[in-house]
């Protein structure tokens, strides 16, 4: 279960392969070595062919902006010293989509589309992808 | 010889019922429900041994439901607890009846959500596919937050919306006023909606629906009954869905268009009447962009044009075809769809007070969601 007074990614459960690379500094997605789908959340069978030799692989980590929105509620008691922040819809290179947090970026230099890079930051023994501008 | 096959019987809905809206300590989903039911039971003259399908949605339980009223009907069913599943019920009943299976459906909502605290950010956020939980590390939490980002994107795609949002909310809130069973009926000012803080920016307080407690219920019938009843019928003319589930962790790039677009197709085919051409729209506002999305999916105005429409249309009671004319849930109550049924049904028979409708033939509701669908209500069966 979450500890909503002190978030950190779940290194139990489906997506645990995922915050446990991340902690290593690699972002991993579930692959089907039959049709080369990746996606995310984890998945038992790919959801593109229905086959079963699904794998977790790392990807590049290079994203693009597909949209994004600014907390000004503290949902949860751990923010409450946090807000405003921002979190960030991407869509990865691979394909998948994640969510998670602009880091060493500007809110207002976001753009629809723009190049985005993955950056892992640790959260206890598990690691959490969040993303900035795509560095030159 | 000619054989002449017998239409197939006609759904129309005989009673309704709806409790107050509010906060109602001591009440639960099932006694909600329950006042709800016997209410619509009691307006369509109808007895627990004429039901013969029963549909509940967010009550726990249909069989301690249906035992709590002494009911053996042919089939029950429990819904989820999530907006999208109105229409579903609809559906489901209609569908029944049409095939000729059963005559008479109960439909009952019940939601104890303000009094048991539910929250839609947070510990018990459940949006998404699967539940949201895996993103609370991030912070990401909430339907409205999603819609947020929708709304963002939206604006990046098709330009500035202007004051779209405001109006959309404004105009919920000015029928709300003229609803004595709205939970708000204080007007606010497009400035005082720029006023308001935001919750997940873009969106603001008043882009938000309100949690309340309540309870809803449908008698739903074969026409051909539906003369017995005390009360007039109100036709069930199309209700239909059309689903987005894949890779549904994410909002859809089309904002659901596509599903829209087919469940706007079927329920124009199923009664001969476009969503655009109905006299009012009740559309599934449980934040404000959905609306803009709605409208563009149920053919109001093209791709990209909901925020230009809105500028340019009353959307008013004297409009051409008024938005929520009972608030909706921005303004009335967020009771998931069920609250839009029953202003369309008292619409037709012309039970609206200060916010009747001249013209109420045909009533529209549309839901913008992983499960698109819409209805159409008819005060004459087609």
């Amino acid at each position: 279960m979450i500890n909503p007074d002190a978030l950190a990614p779940l290194l139990e459960g489906d997506n645990a392969p995922h915050f446990k690379a991340a902690a290593e500094g690699r972002l991993s997605v579930p692959h089907c070595r039959d049709c080369d789908h990746h996606w995310f959340p984890a998945a038992h069978i790919c959801p593109k062919c229905l086959g079963e030799a699904v794998d977790w692989v790392a990807v590049s980590g290079r994203a693009t902006l597909w949209s994004w929105c600014e907390f000004h509620r503290p949902y949860f008691k751990s923010l409450r010293d946090k807000v405003p922040y921002v979190v960030v819809a991407v869509t990865l290179e691979e394909g998948p989509q994640l969510y998670g947090n602009l880091v060493d970026t500007a809110p207002a230099d976001l753009k629809v589309g723009m190049a985005l890079e993955a950056v892992f930051t640790p959260a206890g023994d598990a690691g959490m992808v969040n993303f900035r501008a795509a560095q030159p | 010889m000619n054989i002449v096959r017998p239409r197939p019987p006609r759904p129309a809905i005989t009673g309704i019922g709806s409790t107050a809206f509010g906060v109602f300590p001591g009440e639960d989903a099932y006694s909600l429900g329950s006042t709800a039911l016997r209410a619509a039971m009691r307006e369509s003259g109808v007895r627990a041994d004429d039901i013969d399908g029963l549909i509940v949605c967010r009550i726990p339980d249909y069989q301690r439901f249906g035992e709590l009223h002494g009911l053996n009907p042919q089939f029950a069913v429990n819904l989820p607890g999530q907006g999208r599943m109105a229409a579903i019920a609809l559906q489901m009943a209609c569908q029944a009846i049409s095939a000729g299976s059963v005559s008479t459906v109960a439909l009952v909502y019940g939601n104890d959500g303000r009094t048991a605290g539910m929250k839609y950010g947070g510990e018990g956020d459940g949006y998404g596919s699967g539940g949201a939980g895996l993103w609370f590390p991030y912070g990401m939490t909430s339907p409205g937050a999603v819609h947020a980002m929708m709304f963002n994107r939206y604006e990046h795609e098709y330009g500035r919306a202007g004051d779209a949002l405001a109006k959309v909310a404004v105009t919920c809130r000015q029928h709300a006023v003229l609803n004595p069973g709205a939970v708000m009926n204080k007007a606010y000012t497009t400035a005082e909606y720029y006023a308001a803080k935001f919750i997940a920016a873009p969106l603001r307080l008043f882009d938000y629906c309100l949690i309340n407690d309540g309870g809803i219920a449908l008698i739903v019938t074969r026409a051909e009954r539906a003369g017995d009843a005390p009360t007039r019928p109100v036709y069930v003319a199309g209700v239909s869905t059309a689903t987005q589930l894949a890779q549904s962790t994410f909002a859809p790039a089309d904002y659901w268009y596509s599903g829209m677009r087919r469940a706007a197709a079927a329920l124009e085919a199923q009664s001969g009447v476009a969503p655009k051409d109905t006299d009012a729209a009740m559309i599934y506002d449980n934040f404000t962009p959905t609306v803009l999305f709605s409208m563009e999916g149920f053919g109001m105005c093209g791709k990209g044009e909901a925020a230009e429409y809105v500028r340019a249309t009353d959307l008013g009671l004297t409009g051409r075809q008024p938005l929520n004319t009972s608030g909706g849930h921005l303004s009335e109550s967020y009771m998931q769809g069920w609250g839009m049924f029953t202003e369309a049904v008292r619409q037709i028979r012309g039970e609206c007070g200060a916010r009747q409708l001249k013209k109420a033939d045909n009533i529209l509701y549309t839901c913008a969601s992983p499960i698109a669908s819409g209805a159409i209500f008819s005060r004459e069966a087609a």
